[in-house]
């Protein structure tokens, strides 16, 4: 199984290549990708140096791509496209349909990744997504049961790649609108949830308040673990309760998973993250690096360090961890 | 708390008691000035004309700075726009790469107030330079 990291930087990439990634994702300066966050991302220069350092060490460089072109932008896009071409990309990881048309015409040779963006959550969209676009990897959206992405994994011949670490949301992935509610923006149309100029953070006595375009959508006690300030994660009045309403700040880990995700043929293990320091990517990496390593060498005797646990947890949002939906009962 | 930093935190106290606000601020720019023409940092355009302020909340220091024309110099006033408080170990494991800001907020270590897209853009830039050598050098001589 490959480790696919996140980078929002040269300084991340390297970290990330250092603690043993098989191949980093990344984005440009601009909202062709779902992490358009201030400073973050990379100039052409550094991406540049990023691919150079990757296939010098035999490892990858892919190329998320994975907004949605907005009307009479197309062409900022499809730059985007030919850019990652040009720079060297081992893949790009796209979601829009006409997106992928672009790049399948334009550049037959090059690696197409359906972005967990593109919401391809069974077999008829996978396949559709083959047929039409020829696309080699699927990143899966993490509604799935382990027995789902098995029986995917049996059907398509299309490589299977879930996420292994991260901070999760409502995973309405490629059509959350929710926090334009808010501010106007979306993942899909700016590629960000909470645009920082939204943001406000106030504490006093230990409170701490999270304000989104001016609506409070979080009050932290002093000491409670915060999470990242998104409406999704917010706790609101409802029914005359009050809590999160649709769901709590959370981090997905499947380290326990990982002999069971590596039988079914899952291809490659993600880690999210993309706006995060190259503190988080070398620290996660190198945990996931050596659970995949134990869990590929003797799958039978594989077991979760403890120190592997502690490591993940201490960058979990909101402070815990959670199976997600690979693991639900209810299902 | 590493030991040398528990040793200094009462002297340190009673310092931030009695030294004026603005003469803190002009030795922490100072600071910054000279890593700057040192070429360890280069603050990136979007950080000019705004005015920071790092509150070491272990050693009750505030530290006020503004940057001017590419340079970084002193700040007077008491409000500025953007304030970010952590503990000295903190920063200090932020300065050298070694702890991601977001972990620490997460965790309520690290506070920001002011204009969140500016702490933003001062996160992504610290993020993405490359420590000296001399820095990690400097802080394995450090008892852990």
């Amino acid at each position: 199984m490959e480790l696919v990291a996140p980078a929002g930087s040269l300084a991340a990439l390297k970290a990330a290549l250092q603690a043993g990634a098989d191949a980093v994702y990344l984005g440009l300066k601009n909202a062709t990708n779902a992490r358009n966050f201030a400073g973050l991302n990379f100039s052409e220069t550094d991406i540049r140096s990023g691919v150079a350092l990757a296939r010098g060490l035999g490892r990858k460089v892919l190329f998320a791509i994975n907004t949605f072109p907005q009307p009479g932008r197309t062409q900022e896009w499809r730059a985007a496209v030919d850019a990652a071409h040009d720079l060297g990309a081992h893949a790009v990881i796209l979601a829009d349909p006409g997106l992928l048309a672009y790049a399948r015409d334009r550049y037959p040779h090059l690696r197409l990744h359906l972005s967990v963006q593109g919401s391809a959550t069974h077999l008829d969209a996978i396949e559709l997504m083959r047929e039409q676009f020829n696309i080699q990897r699927v990143v899966l959206p993490r509604v799935l049961t382990l027995n789902e992405i098995a029986k995917l994994a049996r059907q398509t011949t299309v490589e299977i790649e879930v996420f292994g670490f991260g901070s999760l949301c409502v995973m309405a992935e490629g059509r959350c609108l929710l926090s334009s509610f808010a501010t106007g923006d979306s993942p899909n149309n700016k590629g960000v949830c909470s645009p920082a100029h939204a943001v406000r953070w106030t504490e006093q006595n230990g409170q701490l308040d999270a304000r989104l375009n001016g609506i409070l959508i979080d009050r932290y006690a002093p000491g409670e673990p915060a999470a990242y300030p998104t409406l999704c994660k917010g706790r609101f009045e409802v029914d005359g309760e009050f809590d999160h309403a649709l769901e709590e700040p959370t981090s997905l880990n499947a380290l326990s998973l990982l002999p069971q995700l590596a039988q079914m043929g899952v291809r490659a293990i993600k880690i999210e993250g993309r706006q995060r320091s190259p503190a988080y990517v070398a620290q996660v990496v190198a945990t996931l690096r050596a659970a995949i390593d134990a869990a590929q060498a003797a799958p039978a005797r594989y077991s979760v360090r403890p120190d592997w646990q502690a490591s993940l947890a201490r960058h979990a949002e909101g402070s815990q961890t959670t199976q997600g939906a690979f693991e639900r009962p209810w299902k | 708390m590493n030991p040398v930093l528990t040793r200094l935190q009462a002297p340190l106290q009673r310092l931030a008691a009695h030294v004026p606000a603005p003469l803190l601020s002009l030795h922490f720019a100072a600071g910054l000035e000279i890593a700057r023409r040192l070429k360890w940092l280069s603050p990136p355009p979007e950080l000019d004309g705004r005015s920071f302020a790092i509150n070491l909340r272990d050693l009750g220091l505030r530290h006020a700075f503004c940057c001017r024309q590419g340079q970084f110099r002193p700040h007077w006033p008491q409000a500025v726009d953007l304030e970010l408080s952590a503990s000295t170990a903190d920063f200090l494991a932020m300065l050298r790469g070694q702890m991601d800001a977001d972990t620490l907020f997460f965790q309520r270590r690290l506070q920001i107030s002011g204009d969140t897209e500016l702490g933003l853009i001062v996160k992504n830039w610290l993020d993405a330079a490359e420590r000296p050598a001399w820095l990690d050098k400097l802080a394995s001589c450090l008892p852990a």
